[in-house]
């Protein structure tokens, strides 16, 4: 479990860093959202993915000081984030964190998840979670059961206690980056992307957090949609306990360099009968 | 025409005559339609085939009832042969259905890495145009250092890796 990361890395402050900050019409909020991260996080580069927004979001963003790749229309949260991973990997980033355009996510909370991922020794991702003290504002109760069964499956799967998988504050190494850039998932990812990590053998940690409540109050799923997201998440999870080794990672024409990081990537990943 | 203690003998029989030139006529507008929309390049030659295909085995067992009959109530024991009709087209347009489902599936799978390219392009070039002397374009000048070296960008598949080594 405990693999050393092939490339140790004696201080954080040489990394580069990436927030990775999906938006799609989110006006003003999404100019509070850079220009805090740049206030509260100047070691953060800012990329904001703009998810084909029709009201200047992209312009907004930046005018705000960030870099901003437009969609030419709505790809969803997966494609968006994703964008975002292919543009952290392109770009040479070591570390690439997850912030909502929404506003959501503190920034405060960058340095602890920063020092969660370590060096590369501790995690290969950590993300906040709500549900290791107070999450900061009133959970809905809906999201909190659904949340709680997420919870308990996803523990079960990853024999590791997840108690938030539906949080998208998350930071991820060189490796996590790698792997989002080459697949995502699609509708509702977040959930789908721990088992994936899991399956790769990338090694997850959390991080309790405060979350603000969403920054217009709306959530991206409401009520008729929440049916349809339990049984679409349920079933990919049901799904990726067969599906062979959904990426090409560990291909072995990869990185040596990679490759001598052993079973930590390269190992049979128990989601498939190698 | 008595139903009374007819069932076998009605199963024996080939389809009532009118029910054959209804089923000629509607099968033979179908080849017809078919042919125009590749005629006119509406219709992808494979689904085109296939289409054709369908409309062709119906012309022909429309034309042969025997041939129906003996499918349908000699060969699979069907009580009547229209059933074996029935059975037939929902099975083919369960099996379409599903093969358009997965094609849909990965056309919004190419799509979505299309979208995400274009994206990338996109802000490359606004980049490129904001740093050099390119032409003018709508973008406002980007002062955020993530858009000052586009250049290295492109070998970033293996370079990256090799950066972080030290």
């Amino acid at each position: 479990m405990a693999k050393r990361d092939p490339v140790p890395l004696s201080s954080t402050h040489a990394l580069r860093k990436l927030a990775i900050v999906p938006a799609y019409n989110e006006g003003e909020m999404i100019q509070r959202v850079v220009r805090e991260l740049r206030r509260e996080a100047p070691d953060f580069d800012v990329v904001v993915i703009n998810d084909g927004s029709t009201d200047g979001t992209g312009e907004l963003a930046r005018a705000a000081g960030a870099a901003v790749i437009t969609h030419p229309f709505n790809l969803g949260i997966g494609g968006a984030v994703q964008s975002g991973y292919k543009y952290a990997l392109r770009e040479g980033y070591d570390v690439a964190v997850q912030v909502d355009g929404d506003g959501q996510h503190k920034t405060e909370y960058l340095p602890a998840l920063l020092e969660a991922l370590g060096t590369g020794s501790v995690a290969d991702m950590v993300y906040g979670s709500r549900f290791r003290g107070d999450p900061g504002y009133k959970v809905p109760l809906g999201r909190r059961v659904g949340n709680l069964i997420f919870s308990i499956v996803l523990t079960t799967m990853t024999r590791q206690r997840i108690t938030d998988p539906t949080s998208g504050f998350r930071m991820t190494n060189r490796r996590g980056i790698e792997l989002f850039a080459r697949d995502y998932p699609h509708d509702f990812p977040e959930v789908e992307a721990i088992l994936m990590l899991h399956a790769h053998r990338l090694r997850i940690h959390e991080v309790p957090v405060r979350m603000n409540a969403r920054g217009f109050g709306r959530s991206s799923i409401d009520y008729p949609r929440s049916a349809y997201y339990m049984a679409k998440v349920l079933l990919a999870l049901f799904v990726g306990l067969f599906r062979r080794r959904p990426t090409p990672l560990d291909d072995p024409a990869a990185d040596p360099e990679d490759l001598s990081a052993g079973p930590a990537v390269s190992g049979p990943g128990e989601a498939k009968g190698s | 025409m008595s139903l009374a203690g007819s069932l076998l003998p009605l199963a024996a029989e080939p389809l009532d005559s009118r029910v054959r030139i209804a089923a000629v006529v509607a099968t033979a507008i179908m080849v017809g339609v078919v042919l125009e929309l590749v005629r006119r390049r509406r219709l992808a030659e494979r689904y085109a085939l296939l289409w054709m295909l369908v409309s062709v085995a119906l012309l022909v067992l429309a034309v042969w009832t025997q041939l129906l009959n003996w499918i349908a109530v000699d060969l699979l024991h069907f009580e009547v042969p229209a059933n074996f009709l029935f059975v037939a087209a929902a099975a083919v347009g369960f099996v379409l259905l599903l093969h358009f489902s997965v094609a849909t599936s990965r056309l919004a799978d190419e799509t979505k890495v299309l979208a995400q390219e274009v994206a990338r392009l996109d802000a490359e070039l606004r980049a490129a145009h904001a740093n050099g002397a390119g032409p003018p374009s709508s973008a406002p000048p980007a002062e955020h250092g993530e858009d000052s070296p586009p250049v290295e960008a492109e070998p970033s598949l293996q370079e990256p890796r090799g950066s972080r080594a030290p």
